[in-house]
Parts: C-alpha cells; sequence; structure tokens
C-alpha cells in the first residue's frame, strides 16, 4: 500500500491540495452566509482547518518508504560530498578499483580452471579411472590415467556399477579442405562417448556403438559446435559432406550442442572421430589390441545411488581379474621377475566432475596463491580508503556535530556515511571490472598455449560479475562501517565549544586509524615475503645450466598432410634440413623426435654387457638428424656427432651424454661399443660418440641418462619432427623465411608452434615467471599503499599535536625530542605490523613450498631484505612529517587554533 | 477525544450517505452538540488511512454549491468494521461504567 502511494506521491500529493482547497472553500461560503467579510471568513475557515503543515506533515510520511527515502536523500548527499572533494574521492576509487581488478582478474581464471565443472549433465556422476605403479609397457601422458585398449573393453564389458564407461584419446590431425591444411585437435572416442557425456547434436546425429566396432570400418566425424561455426560459417550442409583427415576422407554425421568442447578443459576436441579409425589416423600407432601399450583415457558415470567408494571396490576386483589374465602375456612369461610388482599396482577412481584436469593440476596452486594475494592487495586498500574516510570525518566533525545538534541520531548519520562508502566501492567495482578485464586478458595471453586452441576466456562472465559485486559490496562494509561509526560520534556539546573542532579526530580515531596501518605493513610484509621467494625460485631457474646455447634458435614443428612411406620420409628430411641450413641468415639445422622442454620423453630400458640386468637399467632416448648438436651447441665431448654419411645406411648408431657414461660405463667413452634397446635385447646399436649434459624434458631436476639414435633407424614412426634452426642474429628475422622454404620444398607440410627456443623455454616455467612478476607487482603496490597510509596518520598526528609541540618547543625542547616524539607514534605500529606479518610469513612459506625452487620457504636473506626494505619504507614515512614537527614555528604554533 | 475513536465516529458519519471531508466534520460536531471537537485539518490523514485500509472508497463529485469536491462512501468491509469497532466499544463502556458505579 505504502508503496503505492510512494510511488504516486506526488499526483497524490496534488489531490490532497485540492482537498484542503475545497474545505477552505466550502468553509469559507458558510462563513459568508453567516455574515462575515470575505477576507475575514477565508482566514477563519484556515483556523478552522487547524494547522497545515502538520497536516502536510503526516500525509507525507504516509506516503514514503522510510528506508528508501532516506536511502535516496542519502544518496544525493553523498553525490554532493564527493563532487566536493574530487582528489580524496579520485584517491579512494582507483585503490579500490586496483583491489577489486585484481581480485576480478585473478577470479577470472580460477574459476574456469579451479572452479567449474564440466558443461554437461549431472557432471558429479563423471569419474575418470586411474591405475597407480608402474605400467610394463609403453604409457601416454602422466602414467596413471591411461590404459590400453583390451583392459577397457574388458572393464567394460564386465563392469555393474556404472550407468556407462567410455574412453577418449587426443590427438592432432591435418585437416585439408581448406585454403591451406590446418592442425587442429581432434579425439578418438569409442562408440558410446557421447551418450555416457549425456551431450546431444545440434545438427545430424553423433556418434554411437554402432560406429566404433571394426578397425578402419568407420570413416565418420563429428564437428564441434564452435568450430563448426568459426571454420565452416555455421554451414548445415557440411553435414553429409567429407573432410580429410591426415589424408583420409571422413563423412561428417553431425555437429554438437553448444558448449561442449570434450573433457579437457581449455583444450578443446574439434572433431570426433571413432577410436576404431586409429589406425587410420595414426599408421604409427597401428594396432589396437596391444595389451602393453596404454594410450587410452576411460570416463564412466556413476549409476544413481552408486557411491563412488563402492563403485572404486567393485572395479578393483574386476581390475584384478584382468590383471591376472595379463600376466599370461608373453612378456611376464619372459620375465617372470616382474610379476609381483605389476601386481601391486593399485586401481582407483577419481572425480571427472570437472572433466580431466591437467591444466588445473598445473594451475591450481599458482591461482589459489595469487587469490591470496590480491585479497590481501584488497584488504590493503579497503584499510587505506577507511583511513581516508576517518581523515576526512575527523574534518567533518563540526558539520556532523552540527547536524546531530539538529537532531540526527548517530545511527542516521552513520547510515549516511556508509552511503557514501558503498558509492564510492561501487565506482571502484565498476572501473575494477574493467581493469580486472584487461588484466586477466593479459594475463591469458602470456600463458604458453596456443592462443586459436585455447578456450579460457578473459570476458567477465555473470558469474564473474557476481563474484566482483560481492567483492564490491564487502569491500564497501569493510572499509566503511568503522569510520563511519567512529565518525559519527561526534557529540554536538563537546566538539561545537571546543576551539579545535577542525582537527579534533578524537583519540579513538587516531588509534582505530594506527590499527588499520598495522594491517597494512603486516600484509606487506607478507606479500613481500611471498614476492621474495617467487623471485629468488625464478632467479635460480634462471641460472639454470641448460648443456644448449639456446639464444637465436628457432624451434618448429614440421608434419606432412597425409602419412608417406618411409623412403620418401627419409629422402623428404634430409632435403628439408639441406635446404634450411641454406636459407640466409641460419648457421645450422638440425631435428628430433621428443619435443625438447615440453615435458613429453621416450624413455626405456637398455641392455649393456657392463650393467647388471637387475638393475634394470634405463635411459631416455631420442632420435635426431644429423645437425642437431651444432643447431643446439651441445658440445660433442668424445667420437663424433651423426652425419648424413649415417642417414639410410641401415648401420644403427647412436650417442650417449656423459651422464650415461659415468653411471654405466665409469666415466671412459665407450665409442665403438654396442648395446641393445630393450631388456635383453641384441647388441645391435653401436655408440659412435659422447655429447655434454643437457636438459631435455624439463629445465629441472637432475639431468636424465640420454642416448640418441639417428633418426633415420625409426623413420616409419616418424610423424612430426621438431626442428631447431640455429640464426646467426635474432631468430624471429629468419621465422618467415623458413616458413617459406618448407613450403616451397613440400607444399604438403604443416609447420606449427614455430617460435624461439627461448620462448618454449619460458613456457615451462611460466607458473613462476607470473607468480614471481604478479607477486612482486602486488607486493609493491601494497607497500606502497601501506606507506602512504602510515604518512597520512602521522601527518595527522603531527597537525593534532602542533599546539603541544610548539609549547614544548618554547619550554626549550631539542629537535630530536620532538622526532622521538613521533617515531613513538609509529614505531610500535610497525614493529607490530611486521612481527605479524614474518609470522604469517612462515604459514605462507610452507604452502607454496612446492611451487619454489631451490630455495627454501624461510629462506634468510629474503626475510631480511623483506624486513629491512620495510624498516626503510616506514623511516621515509615516519621522518618527513617528524621533520615537519620539528620546523613548527613556537610562536606561530601558539597562535593557532 | 477517546483514542482510536475517530475512525468509528467517520465511519459512522458515513453510514447514511456518501460525503466530503467537511460535511463529515461538521456532522461529528453537530450530531454530538459539539463536544466531540475534531481538528478539521487531521481529518484528512485519517479519511487517506481509512481508504487505504478498504473501509471507505472515494470519488471526485460536484457538492451542491458546484464546486468540485472529494467525495468518501463506506464500503461493505467499513460498515463490517464499524460494526465490531461499535460493539466493542459498547462493551468497553459498559465495563468501564460498572467499575465506576452509580454517580454519587
Amino acid at each position: 500500500m505504502t508503496w503505492r502511494r510512494f510511488l504516486h506521491r506526488s499526483r497524490r500529493h496534488a489531490e490532497f491540495r485540492g482537498e484542503i482547497e475545497s474545505y477552505i472553500a466550502r468553509e469559507t461560503d458558510e462563513n459568508i452566509a453567516r455574515g462575515m467579510a470575505p477576507p475575514d471568513a477565508r482566514a477563519a475557515a484556515q483556523r478552522r482547518f487547524g494547522n497545515l503543515s502538520l497536516a502536510l506533515e503526516k500525509e507525507y510520511r504516509m506516503n514514503s518508504v522510510p528506508v528508501f527515502d532516506t536511502l535516496l536523500q542519502d544518496l544525493r548527499y553523498s553525490i554532493r560530498q564527493i563532487k566536493a572533494q574530487p582528489g580524496f574521492a579520485a584517491a579512494a576509487v582507483l585503490s579500490l578499483a586496483l583491489g577489486i581488478g585484481a581480485n576480478t582478474a585473478i577470479f577470472t581464471l580460477t574459476d574456469q580452471i579451479v572452479v567449474r565443472l564440466l558443461p554437461v549433465p549431472e557432471p558429479q556422476s563423471l569419474v575418470q579411472l586411474r591405475v597407480d605403479g608402474g605400467r610394463f609397457g609403453s604409457n601416454n601422458g602422466d602414467g596413471t590415467h591411461a590404459f590400453s585398449y583390451p583392459t577397457f573393453k574388458a572393464l567394460r564389458d564386465t563392469q555393474n556399477v556404472f550407468t556407462g564407461i567410455t574412453g577418449q584419446v587426443l590427438s592432432s590431425a591435418s585437416l585439408t579442405g581448406g585454403d591451406r591444411p590446418e592442425m587442429v585437435r581432434i579425439a578418438l572416442v569409442d562408440g558410446n562417448y557421447f551418450q555416457v557425456m549425456g551431450v546431444g547434436a545440434r545438427l545430424g546425429r553423433l556418434l554411437s556403438p554402432d560406429d566404433n566396432i571394426k578397425p578402419n570400418g568407420h570413416p565418420v566425424a563429428v564437428l564441434q559446435y564452435e568450430f563448426w561455426k568459426s571454420n565452416y560459417r555455421s554451414d548445415a550442409t557440411i553435414v553429409g559432406q567429407t573432410i580429410r583427415l591426415n589424408g583420409s576422407p571422413f563423412n561428417v554425421i553431425g555437429v554438437t550442442a553448444e558448449g561442449f568442447e570434450g573433457t579437457t578443459v581449455g583444450f578443446p576436441a574439434r572433431i570426433w572421430i571413432p577410436v576404431m579409425m586409429r589406425p587410420t589416423i595414426s599408421p604409427t600407432n597401428p594396432r589396437l589390441d596391444n595389451e602393453r601399450d596404454s594410450w587410452f583415457y576411460p570416463y564412466a558415470r556413476l549409476k544413481p545411488g552408486v557411491s563412488m567408494q563402492q563403485a572404486e571396490a567393485a572395479m578393483r576386483v574386476l581390475y584384478r581379474q584382468r590383471q591376472e589374465e595379463e600376466l599370461s602375456s608373453p612378456l611376464f612369461t619372459q620375465f617372470p621377475q616382474l610379476r609381483d610388482s605389476f601386481l601391486k599396482q593399485t586401481f582407483r577412481l577419481e572425480s571427472a566432475e570437472q572433466g580431466d584436469g591437467g591444466l588445473r593440476r598445473r594451475f591450481e596452486r599458482p591461482l589459489i596463491v595469487l587469490q591470496w594475494l590480491v585479497a590481501a592487495v584488497l584488504l590493503i586498500a579497503c584499510s587505506n580508503v577507511a583511513g581516508l574516510l576517518l581523515a576526512r570525518g575527523a574534518s567533518r566533525q563540526r558539520e556532523i556535530a552540527i547536524r546531530r545538534a539538529i537532531g540526527a541520531g548517530r545511527a542516521r548519520i552513520a547510515a549516511q556515511l556508509l552511503t557514501e562508502s558503498a558509492l564510492l566501492a561501487g565506482m571502484g567495482g565498476v572501473a575494477g571490472i574493467a581493469i580486472g578485464a584487461w588484466l586477466s586478458k593479459s594475463l591469458l595471453a602470456s600463458l604458453p598455449f596456443d592462443q586459436a586452441n585455447f578456450t579460457i576466456s578473459a570476458i567477465p562472465d555473470l558469474r564473474v560479475l557476481g563474484f566482483a559485486f560481492v567483492v564490491t559490496a564487502l569491500t564497501a562494509l569493510f572499509f566503511g562501517l568503522a569510520p563511519a561509526w567512529q565518525n559519527s560520534a561526534a557529540a554536538p556539546s563537546v566538539t561545537l565549544r571546543s576551539e579545535a573542532a577542525g582537527i579534533a579526530g578524537g583519540s579513538a580515531g587516531v588509534r582505530l586509524r594506527k590499527a588499520f596501518v598495522a594491517l597494512q605493513v603486516g600484509l606487506s610484509v607478507l606479500l613481500l615475503l611471498g614476492a621474495g621467494l617467487f623471485v629468488k625460485t625464478l632467479q635460480n631457474l634462471r641460472r639454470i645450466d641448460l648443456g644448449i646455447k639456446t639464444e637465436n634458435v628457432v624451434t618448429m614443428g614440421v608434419s606432412p598432410a597425409f602419412p608417406y612411406e618411409p623412403a620418401r620420409k627419409l629422402q623428404l628430411i634430409r632435403e628439408l634440413m639441406d635446404n634450411l641450413g641454406r636459407v640466409p641468415g641460419v648457421a645450422a639445422v638440425g631435428a628430433n623426435s621428443t619435443q625438447l622442454f615440453m615435458g613429453g620423453r621416450s624413455d626405456g630400458s637398455v641392455t649393456i654387457p657392463e650393467v647388471d640386468e637387475n638393475s634394470r637399467p634405463q635411459s631416455f632416448f631420442n632420435w635426431i638428424t644429423p645437425g642437431y648438436f651444432e643447431a643446439l651447441g651441445i658440445p660433442i665431448k668424445a667420437g663424433r656427432g651423426f652425419t648424413w654419411a649415417d642417414w639410410g645406411g641401415g648401420r644403427r648408431v647412436a650417442v650417449m651424454n656423459e651422464q650415461i657414461v659415468k653411471e654405466y660405463f665409469n666415466n671412459q667413452p665407450p665409442i665403438g661399443r654396442s648395446f641393445g634397446r630393450g631388456m635383453r635385447a641384441p647388441l645391435d646399436t653401436e655408440i659412435v660418440g659422447v655429447f655434454g649434459n643437457s636438459r631435455y624434458h624439463d629445465v629441472r631436476g637432475e639431468i636424465p641418462r640420454q642416448t640418441f639414435m639417428n633418426m633415420d633407424s625409426t623413420i616409419a614412426n616418424i610423424t612430426t619432427i621438431n626442428v631447431y634452426a640455429r640464426a646467426t642474429g635474432d631468430p624471429r628475422t629468419v621465422m618467415a623465411a623458413l616458413r617459406t622454404e618448407i613450403q616451397r620444398t613440400d607444399p604438403n607440410l604443416v609447420v606449427t608452434g614455430m617460435r624461439p627456443l627461448d620462448e618454449q623455454i619460458n613456457s615451462r616455467i611460466v607458473n613462476e615467471l607470473l607468480l614471481s612478476f604478479l607477486a612482486t607487482g602486488f607486493a609493491v603496490l601494497a607497500t606502497l599503499l601501506a606507506v602512504i597510509g602510515l604518512y597520512g596518520v602521522l601527518t595527522f598526528v603531527v597537525a593534532r599535536r602542533t599546539r603541544e609541540i610548539g609549547i614544548r618547543m618554547a619550554l626549550g625542547a631539542e629537535a630530536w625530542t620532538v622526532v622521538r616524539l613521533i617515531v613513538s607514534e609509529s614505531a610500535a605500529v610497525i614493529l607490530f605490523g611486521i612481527a605479524a606479518g614474518v609470522a604469517a610469513g612462515y604459514g605462507l612459506g610452507k604452502y607454496i613450498e612446492n611451487q619454489l625452487y631451490e630455495v627454501k620457504p624461510d629462506d634468510t636473506l629474503v626475510f631480511v631484505l623483506t624486513v629491512g626494505a620495510l624498516l626503510a619504507a616506514a623511516a621515509f614515512a615516519t621522518l618527513l612529517p617528524a621533520h615537519r614537527a620539528t620546523r613548527i614555528d613556537p610562536a606561530h604554533a601558539l597562535r593557532t587554533d | 477525544m477517546l483514542l482510536g475513536t475517530l475512525d468509528m465516529l467517520v465511519l459512522r458519519a458515513l453510514l447514511p450517505a456518501p460525503a466530503h471531508g467537511h460535511t463529515i466534520a461538521h456532522v461529528i460536531e453537530t450530531t454530538s452538540e459539539d463536544i466531540l471537537l475534531v481538528e478539521h485539518g487531521s481529518l484528512y490523514p485519517a479519511l487517506h488511512r481509512l481508504e487505504d485500509k478498504g473501509y471507505i472508497a472515494s470519488f471526485w463529485g460536484t457538492s451542491e454549491n458546484n464546486r468540485k469536491a472529494k467525495y468518501y462512501r463506506l464500503t461493505k468491509a467499513g460498515k463490517d468494521h464499524l460494526i465490531g469497532e461499535r460493539s466493542r466499544f459498547e462493551t468497553l463502556v459498559r465495563a468501564i461504567t460498572r467499575v465506576l458505579g452509580p454517580a454519587s
């Protein structure tokens, strides 16, 4: 009722006026009829009506929603206040915007990478299968989630705890048909994949179990919605047409519903095909029935009412049965000593509600650390704004006292001050969202992923906006509440009578501001400590000797658009190396089969007569072309590298690194000796050289034992080669020429990921780069804010005690006494803040320990430097106002107020 | 005037026929032989409150001397309310009279 009256209140008011008018007119008429003169008659009528303003006031109150009404009033008043002091407002809004923006930016990433669930119905019931313990064969990925296809089938066909169990493996394939061949990420999936995931078709139909029966028998493909939209411009007639993947024709049968990108967050599958087509797509991995070859990633959906523990128990039994079957395979009959450790594997289920979390595993910890860091920054920004508000409140004491004197309640004034805070926070929030979008975009651009095929988005969605809103609201409460309560306390009788009304903040206000400064100092210490640890980690990583001269090297992947015969590949690779070596500005060119520094590696057993078989000697392997050592600047320590004379000759040659020579050959270069690849393998490969120790899959850790084979010995298995070209100058200047030369050599070659090698190495330490860069930035920002906060408080203190200082100086106090007076105001605050920050720093160190490299979480140097830096900054912020205090002219000070 | 009785008096004044604010004030005063004096200005907020509660409804009409005036009329809910209030009031008055006893 009141709402309706409120909304129509101007009309109501007019109507009431009309009623009053009609009353007066009538009464006047009657008075005239009784014989009064018209002016007297009207005056008498008005008297009869009574208190007009009281009636109007009553009516007005009936027509208003009190909360809403005051709110509007407060808002108008706040806007006037902010307009009156634009400098203050700008400072407050800017610090809040930085704090809120940083939070929104990190949350944009945290939400998508750490928090969000797969966009499928009931993601909570999806699980991933996993086996811990050795695999006893070749294995894909992290060594725990991949299963062999026969094992997967056995589990799929016997289980009864899942509504369905399916699987996939990601791969990339050249897609031809457009203007130039393109590499796209594809997923090879079991027939029931979309049924288990619960994903529907946008167009046509999706795969079904009938599409996955016999090897090479189902050349059908499903397109991902966003890929269909961008690559085929939403052309509906694509269904029924033929596309070529790695040169083989596939019939497009449908397009998935919008939003589904597969089960790997951030890295969308663009095309799905039945896993039975694997031999067609990658002829170098032809066999689906090898049970010692683990490459298929199963996903399953729990039956309703079956818990993950129950399902796990049931599946363990099945997996154990499967292991018993596998024990009868040749591997275990030949090497019975492996049986025991094979049976020690443990089968587990893992939630897959967020899909396969490679990205999550890699970035979860750094993101959570960053989320805490930005929360601390926001807290500091809030404290600063609170400090500003308190200071401003102190200078508004007279105004507030007057308002209280004329009848405003304390709560009413506090509410008005809070409205002002909310307005500031709101403006900060809006600016923060803009800053956040920009920051998360820059962050994403710095991640080492091919941006075209990476779908973590920087655009704030509703969830991010909601987050920003909540953060803003909390912010307003945090920095607004205490000052509002404090500032509204001004008692009219005291304040208005006081001579020093202008600066009478009261000691409670100063105490509160000091508490905020202590909080800021503590958080700054914490952030500086974190930044110090991350920077030292990065320095340590940078100092690592890679054993490779990485500067001036360009790297790229090169693969034929469709599979070539081995003889042709031999010919092509040699021709390509020759041609690229002749490009102006290129000094040396070589290639390998397993890319450097990308985490991938190839390792296996070796048979070396000098080494006991039971110690299971092993080495990392790579297959390289002649020119490789020259291109990467790896020195040959003994013997020789490969030459084109070794190429295609059928003689198997290898080079080993110093590490393996040290461990297996007593540091005696084994030139001319032979070894075999695998357990009890024939000694068919001759060692022709020893090369210097250099990093392989990662920049961290021990340098592994390495054996490099000539690439011609495995030419049938080669699909993509990784080319390394050493330029004489800036590697970027030769990139275009290299690309042209590759296309000229063979137009069917697809080039991927061309970039300087240093960039590729940076991608391995991207976490550390990001953490050290961002943590340092945030820490410096935080310290700056804290110093400003401290400076503000002390300036205020000096102003408040001007008279007192003047008297002291007039009585003969020395300058240093005055300095001591001011220092004593800040010392306790600073020391308390530092102590709290250092204590919290030990906790933080423990939490981020696994993000550090060769730095202890309580690194003394970092702690000492941090405390030193903060003391220096604090001293600066203290001595400036202290110095100003010593310059107070007693005569002048005594006259003020 | 007794607290809370104004509403009842207003409703009673409207029982015979719709009227405007001026008439209502005068009816109350004259029927009570000028014992119950209503401040005429405060009558209007009361009328609006009663209207909000749905006991009376209003319409603009023309008065006897051709002036536009806002008329109020009793609604069904208003009549029911009046009956209820009236019996409550009478109970109260009887009770008070019994307590006071016969006048000495």
